[in-house]
């Protein structure tokens, strides 16, 4: 068949751009000469000269411009389809699969590229390329967004018609926004939606809801959990919790609605900081479509709120008064501190009524509420007239087993002179007891581990310099030799390693940690620097630093984790690095790691290796199951233990995108609607039968004939003719 | 004979090293230090008996000898606490001296203004012009609700030679009284005459007020040892019961 051919006038310049441009002043400016050299003239007769050469000007500038005839030999094309398959996690049903494959048969692909132009897409968050082989893999898009993908879409074939968008999904939109439905209308093109029937299926699915995972401890967290139910309306769903350190609860929920969404509030009230993982989940229901998102194990970093330290006080003194103070100033810090105010050899004649004293509340302090400090400070304490005695293992295994931090501060109580020698305290101490008097005279501390966080004073100077500034302080309990993993962070002028005087030692015993300072006399760094103007942030800093310490920080563990992903998905490799640091607080080479990995089955990974020169090892490990994974690190130089540290993964837990039950007939409704198309159940509708708009056909310009105007005798003709007539009126007017 | 007074008397035979005890040194126990007034070398005794009152009574511990500093030098960052006894008029301080104390009592320290005679007005003149180094508002009369009156016995007013109608004035910073302008004249009801006797009598209550001098002077130093340690909330169960 002859196609038709198609003329248009086209501008091809005979010459470049900016010699166009000066050309067209040059025009210009002759015709502003030519309007004022004909001033002369009447009115008349100058508006009819002007004219004439007017045209002559313009007909250059036409000339230079290039005017060409156009002809154009055109083949009329259908228009385009667009083919969108959602490959996001909640496809991957084995119902979904199978109708994807149907609906994709290779004869209805055929039957449709027969007719229109077609480009296939694959989305999810995104678009992406379509592959032949993609339907043979499991989708695993975590995340989707259908009107972006579907403006995506449209943007790629930009200008050419396009005859309808298949949007093949289950309307599962993670990203579901209000204003989708305006921006499919914006589109202006008709979508056919093929999505699952919404009747067909039963299935539950929790996710959370919270977007935080923190929780305080020792206070109760409302933690927000969804319920998403499809296909069980009338059923009493009982929801099971399980939190680390309490029994597990049952929960009825009442399901009312084909499709129905119910917001649990879960108490949790976590007694031990660090990540902890509650499990919520739901029995299965007969034909259940999915069963992977009847489990939610959510992780949730247990920090505290405030610090809660106990102070005992052998009595009142300079030293705990000034520490008393910046504690209680200290809103990160909740203090319950008890000062021995009469011992039993003062006078007691006094009647009680007249006095302020409550007795001391021993088994409270070290029975019932032990449990909830985090720090318990001795501060010049002698537990002997106190019947304290019978309480210090209870100490030692609130320190060892719980976790908790212990610190004693010197004084003509603590140590040797509080006679804490052969006790639980002693035991728990990071340094020896030693039998010797107190030696009462002045000294400035040396720093023998500045990089050690407790020394991290924040200024300029080094802790050395900033501290040798500093008054003396007066007198220290003796104390004897660090034991092994313990950090001597200062020691006195006369410390040898043949005669050590350590003032402040620091090491993690069992799970908790242990510190021991020698003086009474700190408080001199407040008070007595104020003298020479110095402030009493050093102070200021090294309390808190040993706080921080004690409580057991994360930033102030030797062994540390680095780069560990609180979540792994499923079939990923399981890669971090742990990182060492020695008593000095420098990176230590050459110690062995043992790394423990267990899941809630008492399967266990164990993993052991050296640290390099950076004090790293590299951790590469293969998938792990599905579950919780408690990590369990620790550090070993010479068969002794340095640190320990724990951490918690959870593995192939169902992504977000499992948990929110499909299909979501509204949005697919909503889609369709909005853009002029159709929503159809997808068994039962073809892809060849969908109603595409056949009129949006395009072209394709197969040849292509040019003929130059400008060239043509006729077109010389044009603007020759005004120039003689210009000619002949000048003379006409005998003009010169 | 108890087992202070024993190892008192065996310090003084000889018999054990006379070493600080209950502290490591002179500055971490419990030292009256007296700025250098002509009333304060008067009554430097009575500041001592008070300290043997407060060891046999108390867990704290006290340098034995009061000791008069220099209220100009850098000295006095070494004591927490200073005592001030003076009458009349204003001690004649320099502007800088002034302003060097309020520095001392903003970085932690604190400061009693005792005064000699009834009604001269020497405390009060003296925390007037203390009050013009601090913060805005800092100078304010104490309730009989203060824990100063509950840091060790239960009183209600301070208590010395004399007695006064009203609650003394205070000045506090970030709620720590730092000082304290008293009108009762707490050392005369304190000192002894060479013959060890009392050398003032204490008007209107006699020997009763005198004990109550007492305990107010412990409640005093323990309040600057322990400062609002009986607010705490654990012991307001109890002292609300002793109240009633």
């Amino acid at each position: 068949m002859q196609l038709p051919w198609r003329s248009s006038i086209v501008f091809e310049p005979l010459v470049v751009p900016w010699v166009f441009g000066l050309c067209l002043l040059a025009l210009t400016l002759t015709a502003f000469l030519l309007w004022k050299a004909s001033g002369t003239l009447a009115s008349r007769r100058r508006r009819i000269l002007f004219g004439f050469r007017l045209v002559v000007l313009l007909g250059a500038l036409v000339t230079l411009a290039g005017p060409t005839l156009r002809h154009e030999r055109v083949r009329s094309i259908p228009g385009t389809v667009l083919l969108l398959v959602d490959r996001s996690a909640s496809m991957d049903l084995a119902t979904r699969r199978e109708a994807l494959r149907r609906v994709l048969d290779l004869q209805q692909i055929k039957k449709l590229e027969e007719r229109f132009s077609l480009l296939r897409f694959a989305f999810s968050s995104g678009l992406e390329a379509w592959n032949d082989n993609s339907l043979a893999e499991a989708p695993t898009g975590d995340k989707t967004n259908i009107i972006n993908s579907l403006e995506e879409a449209v943007a790629v074939v930009e200008g050419s018609p396009i005859a309808g968008i298949v949007l093949i999904t289950d309307g599962v939109d993670s990203d579901a926004r209000l204003e989708a439905k305006a921006r499919a209308k914006a589109l202006k093109v008709p979508i056919f939606v093929l999505a699952p029937p919404s009747a067909s299926s039963r299935d539950l699915a929790l996710s959370a809801s919270d977007e935080s995972p923190l929780a305080f401890v020792r206070n109760t967290r409302l933690i927000k959990v969804k319920l998403s139910a499809r296909g069980v309306s009338g059923m009493e769903v009982i929801v099971k919790i399980e939190a680390p350190g309490t029994a597990e609860r049952l929960q009825r929920v009442k399901v009312q609605g084909d499709a129905a969404e119910i917001e649990l509030e879960i108490p949790f009230k976590p007694m031990r900081v660090g990540r902890q993982v509650l499990r919520v989940s739901t029995p299965l229901v007969a034909q259940e479509e999915d069963e992977t998102n009847n489990v939610l194990l959510l992780p949730m970093d247990v920090v505290r709120d405030r610090l809660r330290v106990l102070l005992v006080a052998g009595a009142p003194t300079w030293d705990v008064r000034f520490l008393r103070r910046l504690l209680k100033e200290d809103p990160g810090v909740d203090l319950v501190s008890f000062f021995i105010l009469r011992t039993p050899e003062d006078s007691n004649q006094i009647p009680e009524e007249e006095l302020s004293l409550i007795p001391f509340p021993e088994r409270e302090l070290f029975e019932e509420q032990l449990h909830t400090f985090d720090v318990v400070l001795f501060v010049d304490f002698n537990f002997a007239p106190y019947s304290v005695g019978r309480y210090l293992g209870r100490i030692r295994r609130f320190v060892e087993q719980d976790g908790g931090g212990f610190a004693m501060i010197g004084g003509m109580r603590s140590f040797f002179e509080g006679q804490y020698q052969g006790t639980d305290i002693a035991r728990l101490l990071p340094v020896a007891i030693t039998e010797q008097a107190a030696d009462l005279r002045p000294f400035m501390p040396k720093v023998l581990a500045p990089n050690h966080p407790i020394m991290a004073l924040g200024l300029d100077s080094g802790s050395e310099d900033v501290l040798a500034a500093m008054p003396l302080l007066h007198g220290r309990n003796r104390l004897g030799e660090a034991k092994p993993g313990a950090s001597v962070i200062m020691v006195h002028p006369e410390h040898t390693e043949a005669s050590p005087a350590p003032i402040m030692v620091a090491a993690p015993v069992g799970r908790g940690r242990a510190l021991a300072l020698a003086v009474d006399s700190l408080w001199r760094w407040q008070l007595s620097a104020a003298a020479k103007g110095q402030k009493a942030r050093p102070y200021y800093r090294i309390w808190h630093n040993m706080l921080r310490w004690l409580s057991g920080d994360p930033a102030f563990s030797r062994l540390s984790w680095e780069e560990l992903p609180s979540d792994l998905e499923k079939g990923r490799r399981l890669q971090f690095s742990l990182r060492l640091r020695g008593h000095d607080w420098k990176p230590l080479a050459d110690a062995n790691l043992h790394l423990t990995l267990k899941n809630p089955d008492h399967k266990h990974r164990k993993v052991k290796g050296t640290t390099d020169k950076e004090g790293r090892f590299a951790v590469d490990l293969d998938p792990l199951e599905s579950g919780p994974w408690n990590l369990e690190a620790s550090a070993l130089l010479g068969g002794q233990e340095l640190a320990r540290s724990e951490a918690v993964i959870i593995a192939g837990q169902a992504s977000a995108e499992r948990r929110l039950v499909g299909p979501n007939a509204t949005l697919i409704k909503e889609l369709a609607q909005a853009s002029g198309g159709v929503a159809y159940d997808w068994n039962e509708r073809k892809l060849s039968d969908l109603p595409f708009d056949e009129t949006q056909r395009g072209e394709r310009i197969e040849a292509i004939r040019s003929e130059p105007l400008w060239n043509h005798p006729l077109w010389l003709l044009f603007f020759l003719i005004p120039g003689l007539l210009a000619i002949a009126l000048r003379r006409r007017w005998q003009l010169a | 004979m108890d087992r202070r007074t024993f190892l008192r008397a065996a310090g003084l035979m000889g018999l054990l090293p006379a070493t600080s005890a209950w502290a490591f040194g002179r500055t971490n126990q419990l030292t009256f230090a007296l700025l250098d007034t002509a009333d304060e070398r008067s009554r430097r005794v009575a500041w001592k008996r008070l300290g043997l009152e407060v060891e046999a009574r108390t867990s704290i511990t006290v340098v034995p000898q009061p000791l008069l500093v220099d209220g100009g030098s850098d000295a006095i960052f070494n004591y927490p606490l200073l005592i001030c006894s003076g009458s009349g008029e204003l001690p004649a301080w320099s502007a800088q001296r002034w302003a060097r104390l309020a520095h001392y009592l903003r970085s932690g320290g604190m400061i009693i203004f005792d005064q000699a005679q009834e009604d001269d007005g020497f405390s009060k003149a003296c925390l007037q012009r203390l009050a013009r180094q601090l913060p805005k508002g800092a100078q304010q009369q104490l309730t009989k609700d203060h824990v100063l009156y509950r840091s060790f016995y239960l009183l209600e007013t301070p208590v010395g030679r004399h007695l006064s109608a009203q609650q003394p004035q205070a000045a506090l910073v970030d709620g720590r009284m730092v000082a304290l302008a008293l009108e009762v004249d707490l050392a005369g009801s304190l000192l002894r005459d060479e013959f060890g006797a009392w050398a003032y009598p204490c008007n209107p209550g006699g020997e009763a007020q005198r004990e109550q001098a007492i305990r107010f002077g412990v409640n005093l130093l323990m309040y600057a040892l322990c400062t609002d340690y009986k607010a705490d909330q654990v012991h307001i169960p109890f002292l609300l019961k002793r109240r009633r």
